[in-house]
């Protein structure tokens, strides 16, 4: 009971500190892109949305999009087109009702590794927005090398053990990402007397940072933004020095540039919400940033592939 | 992109050469414009030493307790026998000698009220030329004196001898008097002074005039102490029972002091008492124990000194053991100091002073938090400080130490991440100081070892990380010479930094300052004062979160060095000897102050920060009277501050200037204070705050957050409604302000004198009529209609404490 009492004044603090609601005007109506360009890919996209606002959808169906070669002289156009080709999975819960989807189809040298391009977004009513990227220059991945990846671009490594990927740095990266999605983890692990719930693959990240950071440690690395998980912490405790046997993996490094770092590492702190960085000014918000990627796929069947390493 | 340093000072400090010629001649312009100040302050001080001075006469008082060693800090008051409306105070030095120059010869009263003493009075006279030298001895008296008088004499020993600094001071009862959080605070304390401001009733951190938090020198014996906040700011590691006083400088401070730009907060140990002391008290936040003895004499003698006291606490809080039958709160703090003193017979003083303290937050053990973290935070002081009277007024006073603040998060199922920061400070100090004639002349040097290291790591890759090391030496002179009715200081000092990873920064650092009394009694006084600081450390801590943790770095490749060159004018004095009234108008210039730069590029490893500039002008009024039943205090503070800083959220590649108030530039603060000594011992305290509101940024919209896949090269969203993740655009930085600020606190008092010793409850409100005063606004965009929301800072809070005495 003592305890309780003594307690009392910090409940207090703790319980009685929320001011009263009041509404307030209409926010801005800011359009905000995002524009990831892809090195040697043949299909770039944007996906465009807006800020919420009373009455008006998130969708953005009427913007004009250029990107422009800086170093070549030439440009492309995106135009609106279905939400598939922008996003993962089914439409998600969004707060205003989702976001319009812009895609060009290009040739695979339109966006070529170190090359300049801007970015102009014009909307119908005058409000124009700008940006600029210079693509991370082209890498390769050296460890596991050509020579221990199949036709398929796939290694093999030993379960319970740990390998580093090395690779060639990418002049201007600001960061390297890695993502791999893990299939029949969960399983494997299950297995192996670990129980883990559910059947999907796992998909976990990776981050090294400045150009010069080229190594990582397969599969130590990974899950660097999910050991708060409270589902997905004993599964990385598990994998911490290698996959169980029977585990299939793609696995990619992007090279990103500064502009896409910034939007996702968020700005100061605001107690309203995330401040992301933005790399496009003028009449709206959003990233203009540049990805160069290399692929591999590393699998833990035993005997059925070259060794990672 | 880098941009060049501007300016003269900047050129010097970071000591590189321009290789262009065409800058040459500029350069050379600039360095003798920079000289110019200090080569005038330079002849001003020989002119002033060479000056021939009044024949007037000195008198020096020598003061000790009887059968012990010398009383230093003790108001000495000397009143002319034919006139005992004029009067001269002076304090007694460190050892133990009050020194009254310049006065016309005759015959004068000594009066010296030091509580636990009996009073003395004895005539002394001052002869036509020279000095006249008395000693005298106190005698210990059982009943303790009401000392009511103690810090108006103290105040206007200070008013009579500096002329620059803006002094305020807090005794262990004023600290006492102010109603607080739990238990009496220092750092709580001072934001009743004029120019300070605090940002939140969560965070003790405090801003004077203008200048960052980073920016206050916060001393504990003349240690520094780097982050001196528990629980991430809500309350300071100073535990009351064991301070004898705090002085806060709030600007125009003496060439002594370097290291920090915007203020000094000296916060000094109480040796208490005589024989076995114990203090002790219970808040709602800790418990604390503070035990106090003489020294044995065998033990004194041994190393030739004639008395000592010492004096040990400690203190833990207990919200962890308390709170657990409701829920796991899994943090505590512990903190243990030690303070010792030991006089020779010969009247020199040896002290020695050591602080740790340690917050821990351990979620390791918790079944509820799916993560394991551990997070210890805390500092280690040491040092030890020898006064010597070397003969005539010469005393030498050497102080050695060492300071550090450690930081860590420890993730046990994760050994690969962790994220540190340590920064650490040796020091050598010593200062010679005496009086010639008429003038008071202190020189010193200082050599400093310090040291940092911040990293951020987890996953194989580092985040962040910063380390150097170096050496610091300052050299500084000043001199305070009265004439007439004009007190003179001037000073200068330089400091030079070595840090490791190269380039030598030096600032040379003049200051001037003249004071001019008027009156019959020389009760009011008009004063001036200019001066050049300068910092080389800077703290990282993001002052808009309420609670947070200070990151320290050095200055070199990654963050400069901050230089504020400072000129303040103002009006003090005493009306009828009770009352104290000051006005004060400062304008500050700030060059290297830093902010995180949220847009940093990962492949340079020193751009990390942003290196800015700031401007703060404002004016401080003070009326205040330190004795009689009921002690009032007025302050008023009006401040208008900005930074600038390049603004690389919109363009890092070239970036645009943002200037902007920052979040402590509060306009007008007033602050009033009442202490009233009620009969039966009951002692009731109030204090009213008003602030008018602090900047901060309005989002002006909200958006979905989509989640960029780099695997298939398309957009994640929000799977269900409750998973939707918002991120705002911001309008202009902190360009809109919350509502005014006040609340009104009380607290009482009531001591009970028990045989054993004396026994205190008191009761503290906080925000009496529960204003909600506004610590957050979240703008809710995602609702229909919009709405703002928020959290307020502390509602109507009553904590009671036990304080004990024996």
């Amino acid at each position: 009971m003592r305890s309780m009492l003594a307690a009392l004044p910090i409940l207090l603090l703790l319980a009685s500190c929320e001011l009263t609601e009041i509404t307030i005007a209409s926010p801005q109506d800011v359009i905000i892109t995002e524009l990831v360009l892809r090195a040697n890919d043949p299909l770039q996209t944007a996906y465009v949305h807006r800020t919420v606002t009373p009455g008006a959808a998130g969708a953005v169906p009427n913007a004009t999009i250029i990107v422009r070669d800086e170093t070549a002289g030439t440009s492309f156009t995106l135009a609106p087109t279905g939400d598939s080709v922008c996003l993962q999975g089914a439409p998600p819960n969004t707060l205003n009702g989702g976001a319009t989807c812009y895609a060009a189809n290009v040739s695979t040298t339109a966006v070529r590794p170190g090359a300049r391009y801007t970015l102009r977004v014009e909307m119908p009513d005058g409000r124009v927005a700008t940006g600029a990227t210079v693509v991370p220059g082209a890498f390769a991945i050296i460890q596991p090398g050509r020579a221990r990846l199949n036709e398929f671009d796939t290694c093999g490594l030993p379960s319970g053990t740990a390998f580093d990927i090395i690779w060639t740095k990418s002049a201007g990266a600001a960061v390297y990402l890695t993502e791999a999605r893990l299939r029949n983890l969960r399983q494997a692990l299950r297995a192996s007397g670990l129980e883990i719930a559910g059947n999907d693959a796992v998909e976990l990240g990776g981050l090294s940072i400045g150009a010069s950071d080229t190594i990582m440690r397969f599969p130590s690395d990974l899950g660097l933004f999910d050991r708060f998980d409270d589902d997905l912490i004993p599964l990385l405790l598990a994998i911490r020095d290698g996959l169980p046997a029977g585990v299939d993996v793609t696995l990619v490094v992007a090279a990103a540039d500064r502009n896409y770092v910034n939007w996702v590492r968020g700005g100061n702190f605001n107690p309203s919400g995330v401040v992301q960085i933005s790399s496009i000014q003028g009449d709206g918000r959003g990233v203009f940033g540049s990805l160069v990627n290399r692929r591999i796929n590393i699998a833990t069947y035993p005997g059925s592939y070259p060794f990672c390493n | 992109m880098r941009r060049p340093l501007g300016g003269a000072a900047a050129k010097i400090q970071w000591g590189r050469p321009d290789r262009s010629p065409l800058l040459r001649p500029f350069r050379y312009f600039c360095m003798v414009k920079f000289l110019r100040v200090p080569l005038v302050l330079l002849a001003m001080l020989a002119i002033a030493l060479a000056r021939p001075l009044h024949a007037q006469s000195a008198v020096e008082v020598a003061l000790r307790a009887r059968n012990a060693g010398a009383l230093p800090g003790v108001v000495v008051r000397l009143l002319w026998a034919a006139d005992t409306l004029t009067q001269r105070v002076e304090l007694t030095d460190s050892a133990g000698i009050a020194r009254f120059p310049a006065i016309p010869s005759g015959r004068y009263r000594l009066f010296i009220d030091l509580p636990g003493y009996a009073i003395h009075r004895s005539d002394v006279m001052a002869p036509a030329t020279g000095v006249s030298r008395t000693d005298v001895a106190l005698f210990v008296t059982a009943v303790e004196l009401p000392g009511l008088l103690v810090e108006t004499d103290r105040r206007r020993a200070r008013y009579n001898d500096q002329a620059g600094s803006s002094v305020s001071e807090l005794t262990q009862s004023d600290l006492k008097s102010v109603p607080s959080l739990g238990e009496p605070d220092v750092l709580r304390a001072i934001e009743v002074l004029p120019g300070v401001v605090s940002t939140s009733d969560f965070s003790s951190a405090f801003n004077v005039r203008g200048g960052g938090a980073d920016q206050n020198l916060i001393l504990l014996d003349g240690l520094p102490i780097y982050n001196p906040f528990h629980l991430g700011g809500l309350f300071s590691v100073f535990n009351t029972d064991m301070i004898d006083r705090a002085e806060l400088l709030s600007g125009g401070f003496a060439a002594q002091y370097g290291g920090r730009v915007s203020s000094v907060l000296s916060v000094e140990s109480d040796a208490a008492g005589q024989g076995f002391d114990v203090q002790g008290g219970v808040s709602i936040l800790a418990t604390r124990v503070a035990v106090g003895t003489d020294i044995p004499r065998a033990l004194l003698s041994a190393a030739g000194l004639e008395s000592g006291r010492a004096r040990i606490s400690i203190r833990r809080s207990y919200f962890d053991q308390l709170l657990k039958p409701i829920f796991d709160f899994p943090y505590h703090l512990t903190d243990l100091q030690f303070f010792s003193e030991a006089i020779s017979s010969g009247g020199a003083r040896l002290t020695f002073t050591a602080y740790t303290g340690r917050d821990v937050l351990d979620l390791a053990g918790l079944d509820s938090f799916p993560l394991q973290v551990k997070w210890q935070w805390g500092n280690g002081v040491a040092g030890s400080t020898l006064t010597l009277p070397l003969g005539g007024t010469r005393v030498l006073t050497t102080r050695v130490g060492y300071s550090q603040f450690t930081t860590a998060i420890v993730f046990p199922q994760f050994g690969d991440t962790e994220f540190s920061s340590r920064i650490e400070q040796a020091l050598l100090r010593t200062e010679l100081s005496g009086r010639w004639n008429t003038s008071a002349w202190r020189v010193g040097g200082a050599l400093d070892h310090l040291s940092y290291h911040n990293l951020a790591q987890s996953g194989g890759t580092v985040f962040g990380e910063g380390r150097d090391r170096g050496w610091m030496g300052g050299v500084f002179a000043q001199q305070t010479t009265r004439s007439d009715r004009w007190l003179i200081e001037s000073g200068l000092r330089t400091d030079t930094w070595l840090p490791e990873s190269g380039g030598a920064r030096a600032a040379v650092q003049p200051r001037l300052a003249v004071k001019r009394f008027f009156g019959a009694h020389e009760d009011l006084a008009i004063k001036a004062s200019i001066g050049r600081y300068a910092q080389f450390a800077h703290s990282l801590r993001d002052e808009e979160l309420p609670l947070g943790i200070d990151i320290w770095v050095l200055s070199g490749d990654r963050a400069p060095v901050t230089i504020s060159d400072q000129l303040q004018t103002g009006i003090e004095g005493f009306i009828r000897g009770n009352w104290y009234v000051a006005a004060e108008g400062y304008y500050r210039k700030f060059d290297g102050v830093v902010a995180n730069n949220t847009a940093e590029n990962p492949n340079d490893p020193n751009d990390d920060l942003l290196r800015g500039t700031g401007v703060s002008y404002g004016a401080d009024f003070q009326l205040r009277r330190d004795n009689g039943r009921v002690r009032p205090m007025l302050a008023v503070s009006w401040l208008k501050a900005t930074r600038e800083f390049d603004d690389t959220g919109v363009d890092p590649d070239n970036p645009p200037k943002l200037s902007y108030p920052p979040i402590f530039d509060r306009r007008l603060d007033v602050d009033l204070v009442l202490q009233a000594m009620l009969p039966r011992d009951w002692k009731l305290s109030f204090r009213w705050n008003l602030g008018t509101g602090l900047p901060y940024t309005r989002p002006i919209g909200a958006y979905t957050m989509y989640d960029y896949s780099v695997l298939t090269s398309r957009w994640r969203g929000p799977d269900s409604s409750s998973d939707v993740e918002t991120a705002v655009v911001l309008g202009p930085r902190n360009g809109e302000r919350y509502p005014t600020y006040h609340r009104f606190d009380a607290g009482l008092r009531k001591t009970f004198v028990k045989r054993w010793g004396t026994l205190t409850p008191h009761l503290d409100v906080l925000n009496l009529y529960n204003r909600r005063n506004v610590l957050f606004y979240f703008y809710q965009y995602d609702r229909t209609p919009a709405l703002r929301s928020g959290v307020s800072m502390f509602p109507l809070l009553p904590t009671i404490g036990l304080e004990m005495r024996f």
